[in-house]
């Protein structure tokens, strides 16, 4: 028996990358907007009127969801990006676009997502919208959020979220998943990755 | 008389530590700058009981409306937030508050915590004794991975995460 589970092993080995290449002609025809998790364009209503990510096209996008309540794993993760964007020159930082989606819209208004991210790096752009654009995007993206009673506590609710900081090309083409508590270094590292193409 | 100033001395150390407050140093305490619109912050620290097993049962500060005792569950990348009774103190044993884990959550600020401010902070343990702290407010976060890591590409990733 146990000279089967090499066979075994590298029989699920091809049909795991047989997998990932179907899915990769799936995507290339139908279009990263309509398969979840793929990531595609949208758009939400920022400090300054309705942004959409197509705005920034030509720039790498740092895209984080997360809510202004969160003590602390949404700034941290928006303070690690902002403190690798700062360890690239200006002319590379400029061509980085943070965005911080808060799927939180009644706590949250535009205006006071503007002055949170502006306290990290000036460029950065908050944006919200209604529960069912961000339901909508939630999908693009498979970020699991949900709104959670807190039973005695004066929060009221929190958000059971997902944090993941989405790396997106010059092209809007989602490339990378950055964990939350990825130190900054190893962020600048992918973004340079992404500089480079 | 200085054997009788040597014995007051130890009575009264030893009616300090008595109680919990007396017998838990508090590490590098801080709190996280917020501005007043994020409405709430919270402070991080390490606590080391040298006395009997204890626990913080509650924190105050002039800062916030109401301060509670929280911890993150780490759920498959889905962060939980949920407010807990207590924190254990467990005797000779220091307890990490950090982000990400165990906090002290302030709630409804009533100004900015601009890095550089302190902000008074007290806790309270489980024998009714109280500690007032001096907590700077810091920027600052540890990202927990320091170790060089990869991250993922969409082609690496080969499940979805659906609900
Ligand atoms: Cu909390």
């Amino acid at each position: 028996m146990k000279n089967y589970k090499p066979l075994f092993f590298w029989i699920v080995v091809i049909c795991f990358f047989t997998g990932i290449l179907l899915a990769q002609q799936y995507l290339k025809k139908q279009g990263s907007d309509l398969i979840p998790g793929s990531g595609g364009n949208f758009t939400l209503q920022s400090d300054r009127g309705p942004v959409s990510l197509s705005d920034y096209k030509g720039k790498i996008i740092a895209l984080y969801f997360g809510y202004m309540s969160c003590p602390d794993i949404c700034p941290a993760s928006l303070w690690n990006l902002s403190e690798a964007i700062k360890m690239l020159t200006p002319e590379q930082a400029e061509q980085i676009q943070g965005i911080f989606v808060s799927v939180d819209p009644d706590r949250d208004s535009p205006h006071a997502l503007g002055l949170f991210v502006k306290g990290f790096i000036d460029s950065f752009v908050g944006l919200t919208g209604s529960k069912q654009e961000i339901d909508k995007i939630a999908r693009q993206y498979s970020v699991v959020y949900e709104k959670v009673p807190l039973k005695d506590s004066a929060m009221g609710y929190v958000i059971d979220h997902s944090s993941v900081i989405y790396l997106i090309d010059r092209e809007g083409v989602l490339q990378y998943f950055v964990p939350h508590d990825t130190d900054p270094e190893s962020i600048r590292d992918d973004l340079l990755k992404l500089l480079e193409r | 008389m200085k054997q009788l100033l040597a014995l007051i001395m130890i009575l009264s150390a030893f009616s300090v530590s008595a109680d919990v407050a007396g017998q838990v140093m508090i590490d590098q305490p801080y709190v996280r700058a917020a501005i007043k619109q994020q409405r709430n912050s919270a402070a991080y620290m390490h606590i080391t009981n040298q006395g009997d097993n204890a626990y913080l049962l509650y924190a105050k500060s002039p800062v916030a409306d109401s301060v509670e005792l929280h911890t993150h569950i780490d759920d498959n990348g889905v962060m939980r937030m949920r407010k807990i009774e207590k924190i254990d103190l467990p005797t000779q044993q220091a307890v990490t508050m950090e982000p990400g884990g165990l906090h002290v959550m302030l709630l409804g600020l009533n100004r900015d915590l601009k890095t550089g401010d302190e902000i008074s902070l007290t806790l309270g343990f489980s024998d009714g004794s109280e500690k007032n702290l001096k907590v700077p407010v810091q920027m600052r976060y540890r990202a927990k991975k320091k170790a060089k890591q990869e991250s993922k590409t969409l082609q690496d990733k080969p499940k979805m995460i659906t609900h």
